[in-house]
C-alpha cells in the first residue's frame, strides 16, 4: 500500500510543520513583546555584543522586536507563513552568528534573547539552539517534496488563524 | 505568492510599525562611553601621594595575558551600574566610599599576588583606579598596577569582557 503510506507521511509532515509554526510563532511573539517593553535594556545588550555601530543600535533596538512580533503573527497566517519562516531562519542564523562571534572573541555577554535578563549569558548551547531552530524554520519555508506531496502540491496547507 | 514577496511585505510592515513606534516613544539611548582621546592620555606618569610613587602602570597587552591567572585580581573601580553593563572578564567590583577602602577588602584580595585596577579613564586621568591603587598599595598589597587606557581601550581591542549582575556586591557594598 505505498500510496496510502505516502499520504500518511505527507499528512504527518503537514501537521508537524503546523506544530512547528505555532511553536516558533509563540517564541517570537514572547521574545518580541519582552524586548518591546524595555528597549533601553535591549539597546544596552545589543551594544555589549560589540558588533554594531553605536548609531545603529537604538534603531535596531526598536526594529528587531517589531520584526519578531510581525514574524510571529505571520507564522500563524497561512498566506504568509513561508515568508515568515524564511525571515525566522534568517534572524535565528544571525543571532547564532552574533553569539558565536562574542564567544570566540571572549566577550561574556548577557544574551538579551528574551528581554533584558542579565542572568542569561551567551553560551555555545544557545548558539546550537538558534541554529537548530533556523533549520526548523527552513524546513517550514521550503518543505521537502515527498512523492505524495508532488501529487498533492495543489492542496492547501492546514491554516492556523489566530483566534 | 512567492516567499520573497512575502518577506518583502513582512519587512515593510515591520518597518512602518517600527518607524511609528520610534516616533511615538523615541529611540532608546545608550550611555556615552569615554572618548578615545581620554583613554589615550591615561599613559601619563603618575606620582601617587599616598604610596609614594609605588603604583605601577601595566600595558593592555600585558594585562590581557594575565586574564584567568588565579594569582591576579582585576579590580573595577567604576560605579556598580557601569560594572554590570560590562567589565573585564573575571574582575571584581570595588568602589571607594568617602575615599576609604571597603572593610574586608584587603583580606579578600590578600591571595592575589598582583592587583590590576582599572576605571573608565574619565577625564583622561584614570583617577578612580589611581586612588584605589594608591590605597591598596598603602594597605600592604605587594604588587598593584593601574591599567593603561582603562576599560575603553580594553574594549576597543576586543579583549575578554563580560556583563551581568554583580553577585558579590551585596557582600562588599
Amino acid at each position: 500500500m505505498p500510496p496510502l503510506r505516502g499520504d500518511a507521511v505527507s499528512a504527518a509532515g503537514r501537521w508537524l510543520r503546523l506544530l512547528a509554526r505555532v511553536g516558533l510563532a509563540a517564541m517570537f511573539l514572547y521574545a518580541g513583546a519582552l524586548k518591546l517593553v524595555e528597549p533601553a535594556g535591549l539597546a544596552q545588550d545589543m551594544s555589549n555584543y560589540r558588533l554594531l555601530p553605536d548609531g545603529l543600535v537604538p534603531v535596531l533596538a526598536i526594529g528587531l522586536p517589531v520584526l519578531e512580533v510581525v514574524t510571529g503573527l505571520a507564522l500563524l497566517l497561512a498566506s504568509h507563513a513561508r515568508g515568515a519562516a524564511a525571515l525566522s531562519a534568517l534572524m535565528l542564523a544571525l543571532f547564532a552568528v552574533a553569539m558565536a562571534q562574542a564567544k570566540l572573541r571572549g566577550i561574556d555577554v548577557a544574551c538579551g534573547c528574551f528581554g533584558a535578563d542579565a542572568t542569561t549569558q551567551v553560551s555555545w548551547s544557545k548558539v546550537a539552539l538558534n541554529l537548530a531552530l533556523a533549520i526548523l524554520s527552513i524546513w517550514i519555508a521550503w518543505p521537502p517534496r515527498t512523492p505524495s506531496a508532488r501529487t498533492t502540491a495543489a492542496a492547501p496547507p492546514p491554516s492556523a488563524q489566530p483566534s | 505568492m512567492s516567499i520573497s514577496v512575502q518577506v518583502l511585505r513582512l519587512c515593510a510592515v515591520a518597518a512602518v510599525v517600527a518607524a511609528v513606534l520610534g516616533w511615538v516613544r523615541g529611540l532608546p539611548t545608550l550611555p556615552q562611553p569615554a572618548a578615545a582621546s581620554d583613554a589615550a592620555s591615561c599613559h601619563a606618569p603618575y606620582q601617587d601621594p599616598v604610596a609614594g610613587g609605588d603604583v605601577q602602570w601595566i600595558s593592555q597587552a600585558e594585562a590581557r595575558a594575565l586574564v584567568g591567572d588565579g594569582k591576579v585580581a582585576f579590580v573595577d573601580c567604576r560605579a556598580r551600574e557601569q560594572f554590570e553593563s560590562g567589565h573585564v572578564s573575571g574582575s571584581v567590583h570595588l568602589e571607594l566610599h568617602g575615599g576609604q577602602l571597603p572593610e574586608g577588602l584587603v583580606e579578600s584580595l590578600g591571595a592575589a599576588a598582583t592587583v590590576i585596577a582599572y576605571c573608565d579613564a574619565e577625564g583622561g586621568e584614570c583617577q578612580r583606579s589611581l586612588e584605589m591603587a594608591g590605597l591598596l598599595r598603602a594597605a600592604g598589597l605587594p604588587d598593584v598596577r593601574v591599567l593603561e587606557g582603562g576599560l575603553p581601550a580594553w574594549l576597543d581591542r576586543g579583549y575578554p569582557a563580560e556583563s551581568g549582575a554583580c553577585h558579590h556586591c551585596e557582600a562588599t557594598p
